[in-house]
């Protein structure tokens, strides 16, 4: 495996796989995530984010093995968006560790803070909201208010929350440079998220061509599916050692914000492209609710959907004095 | 070993730059040697010798030869000259031919050659491939017998690039037939000016010439040997290794499209959003392909195997470079086909151009095919038929 981590690194990330169940938990398209979230919690998981635990430190390296581990497994649990919402709060100066120790799950929505109800992702199991409008952050409450799960894709906990509905906590204007590098970290987890499914998926399919015998021989035999496997795990293993590459950068690193842009996109594309051959490659199995290659499709399709909301191409393109 | 890539990167850069400027290198030379279908130049060669540049990667007399990150300086040198596209590329191809007799084991004869390569007095093609055993080299039908005290070889072989100009051929010869045929296989270092060695150009789509070779009873003495004989596979495979650590060269040719179709693009106003979409997904791709290049230097630097990483990055790094050289024509329009300076991108390549110099990267250096072949096998251990 290319991923460059130490001890520490690869203590972590065998931690929260067993956690989330790791590629054999595949089978289960979801679990109860209020439950998921207090057993995280339990672990401390919900303190590997930025300025929570100084152990963190200035890169997004652990909250990645973090989030790589819940996209091996059946994440329910908002991880990927209480990321997000500290490093806002973080590089706000906010006192976030006053937010975080009760352990309530927070979550991101972006846009104004108008009267319709919202789609929000996490919004089924978060107590608390950071809205994002541009450079104006304004926190809410959403102790009290247990919005339906909305019924999707990827069995992710969304639903649809009022503002009129949450109780304002305080505001701030922030500077865009840290709704950017807070960007960043979103765009570094749900990288790291889609990679862990991509990395499951594929060990899963690797392991069925090996297996499953057509025409007297492993279908893994023919160059068709050999091809197309190695196109797969050569994107995965690039994609990790981008991930690897800038989640280690620190916080206002130049070259960090351009290259989440690009880590979360190259590793969105992979993991549709592992999630859509795995599938293919199960045959008519891959579309069988008892088995888990659908379920990986289901959730790599949706989280990638999510992990590009707002996402602007330009992000990805040098500006133009950096072009020689 | 902690190594700054960036660092690394920025700083063979502005070598390579500094060079050029030294050497009065002008784009227009550039263009005209491009043109000319010999990607060779002398004094770039000798610039480069002078300054240490060759060998430093496996020369025990290179002054990078006590650097522990020296393979790392390599891939980031060649990542450079590919950036800046100076005519290298008969300079790579016999680092790779050094590379493999240096670790065959050289005899007198051949430490002679290895210390004449790092001073830029010679040049080495491969001869590799025939005309029926291209992706499958090991079915090689050039042959070698043992006469007295001399090899006589007697057979052709295709895409011997760079042997109009080079000295000597690093050339796959079949010495014995065994059950396997990866067996019985030989390396020689042949002088190309031989009796009985014949050059016949190849041009191609990229507008480079190539070369097919025939080999017509020449003799050569027994230290033109490299390695054992009959053990040529794993020196070939050697030198096929270290050619795809180099794969940096593609980085930096997929980078350099890149960034002059920024350039271009940027000139004609606000770009559509389809477009950005476009290139977000090439930018993101040059830098997973970056990823693996670095991968692969920081193993080798490591002593850690590299051979099936590298497969990887050859692969990834030459299918942007030609999907962006696609793109490229797609995205400019009419103004994209117009050849030489005239183009948009005016001295510095015409996009026509890139198009079709990318198509030979996934094809050179084991096609894209066998890469995966070797990833399948390797990286999945799949079963094989």
């Amino acid at each position: 495996m290319p991923a460059v981590v130490d001890d520490t690194e690869e203590m972590l990330l065998d931690t929260f796989s067993r956690f989330f169940g790791g590629s054999d938990s595949g089978h289960q398209m979801s679990v109860d995530a209020a439950g998921q979230w207090t057993r995280f919690v339990e672990l401390g998981g919900h303190r590997i984010a930025r300025g929570v635990d100084s152990e963190v430190g200035e890169s997004c390296m652990l909250p990645a093995l973090v989030a790589r581990a819940a996209g091996r497994g059946v994440a329910v649990a908002p991880y990927l968006e209480h990321v997000h919402a500290f490093a806002l709060l973080a590089g706000l100066g906010a006192d976030d560790r006053s937010f975080s120790d009760d352990g309530t799950a927070w979550t991101v929505v972006a846009g104004p803070d108008d009267a319709a109800p919202r789609l929000v992702q996490g919004g089924a199991v978060a107590g608390a909201l950071v809205s994002v409008d541009g450079t104006e952050v304004r926190l809410y409450s959403l102790e009290g208010h247990t919005p339906s799960p909305e019924p999707n894709l990827g069995a992710l906990p969304m639903a649809r929350i009022g503002f009129r509905a949450s109780t304002p906590l305080a505001s701030f204007v922030a500077a865009p440079e840290v709704v950017r590098e807070a960007r960043a970290d979103r765009d570094l987890v749900e990288a790291a998220w889609l990679l862990g499914a991509g990395e499951a998926a594929l060990d899963l399919v690797v392991r069925h061509v090996r297996e499953r015998h057509q025409f007297d021989r492993p279908i893994g035999s023919f160059q068709a599916l050999q091809h197309r496997l190695a196109d797969c795990v050569s994107q995965l293993d690039g994609a990790l050692l981008l991930l690897d590459r800038v989640a280690r950068l620190h916080w206002g690193d130049p070259r960090r914000v351009r290259l989440a842009a690009t880590t979360v996109l190259y590793a969105a594309a992979t993991a549709e492209t592992i999630a859509r051959e795995t599938v293919q490659m199960f045959g008519g199995y891959g579309v069988c609710d008892e088995y888990a290659a659908p379920h990986f499709l289901r959730r790599i399709k949706a989280r990638k959907v999510v992990a590009l909301d707002g996402f602007h191409p330009e992000d990805c393109l040098p500006t133009a004095g950096d072009v020689s | 070993m902690s190594t700054d890539w960036d660092a690394l990167a920025a700083h063979w850069n502005d070598e390579v730059v500094r060079l050029r400027e030294e050497i009065g290198y002008t784009e227009s030379r550039v263009h005209d040697v491009h043109e000319s279908g010999t990607l060779h130049d002398s004094v770039l060669h000798a610039a480069m010798a002078e300054r240490g540049w060759l060998g430093m990667a496996w020369s025990e007399s290179s002054p990078y030869a006590a650097d522990p990150a020296r393979a790392a300086h390599t891939c980031a040198l060649w990542t450079a000259t590919n950036y800046h596209r100076l005519p290298v590329d008969f300079v790579e191809l016999t680092e790779m031919a050094a590379f493999a007799i240096q670790q065959a084991g050289p005899n007198d004869s051949q430490r002679s050659f290895l210390d004449a390569v790092c001073r830029g007095e010679v040049l080495a093609s491969l001869g590799f491939s025939e005309p029926d055993a291209g992706s499958d080299v090991a079915a090689a039908r050039t042959a070698a017998r043992l006469d007295g005290d001399e090899w006589v070889i007697d057979g052709a072989k295709i895409f011997t690039t760079g042997a109009h100009v080079a000295d000597y051929v690093f050339l796959l010869a079949r010495t014995s037939v065994q059950p396997r045929k990866h067996d019985g296989l030989t390396m020689f270092l042949v002088p190309l000016r031989a009796a009985g060695v014949e050059v016949q150009p190849i041009h191609t789509l990229g507008g480079e010439r190539t070369n097919a070779t025939f080999y017509n009873e020449v003799r050569v003495g027994r230290e033109a040997v490299v390695g054992e004989v009959g053990r040529g596979w794993s020196t070939l495979l050697t030198g096929l290794a270290f050619e795809r650590s180099l794969m940096g060269m593609y980085l930096g040719r997929a980078q350099r499209l890149f960034d002059d179709l920024l350039g271009v693009l940027a000139r004609r106003g606000p770009m559509e959003r389809s477009v950005a979409v476009d290139l977000a997904m090439v930018a993101a791709r040059i830098e997973a392909a970056r990823a693996c290049v670095e991968d692969v230097a920081r193993r080798i630097v490591e002593g850690r195997p590299f051979s099936t990483e590298a497969a990887a990055t050859k692969l990834l790094s030459t299918e942007v470079f030609k999907d962006l050289s696609y793109l490229a024509i797609d995205i400019v329009g009419p103004e994209a086909l117009v050849a030489g300076p005239a183009g948009v991108l005016g001295d510095e390549g015409a996009i026509e151009h890139w198009f079709r110099g990318s198509q030979v990267s996934t094809i050179y250096g084991g096609s894209n095919e066998v890469q995966r072949n070797i990833i399948a096998r390797h990286r999945l251990q799949l079963p094989t038929l």
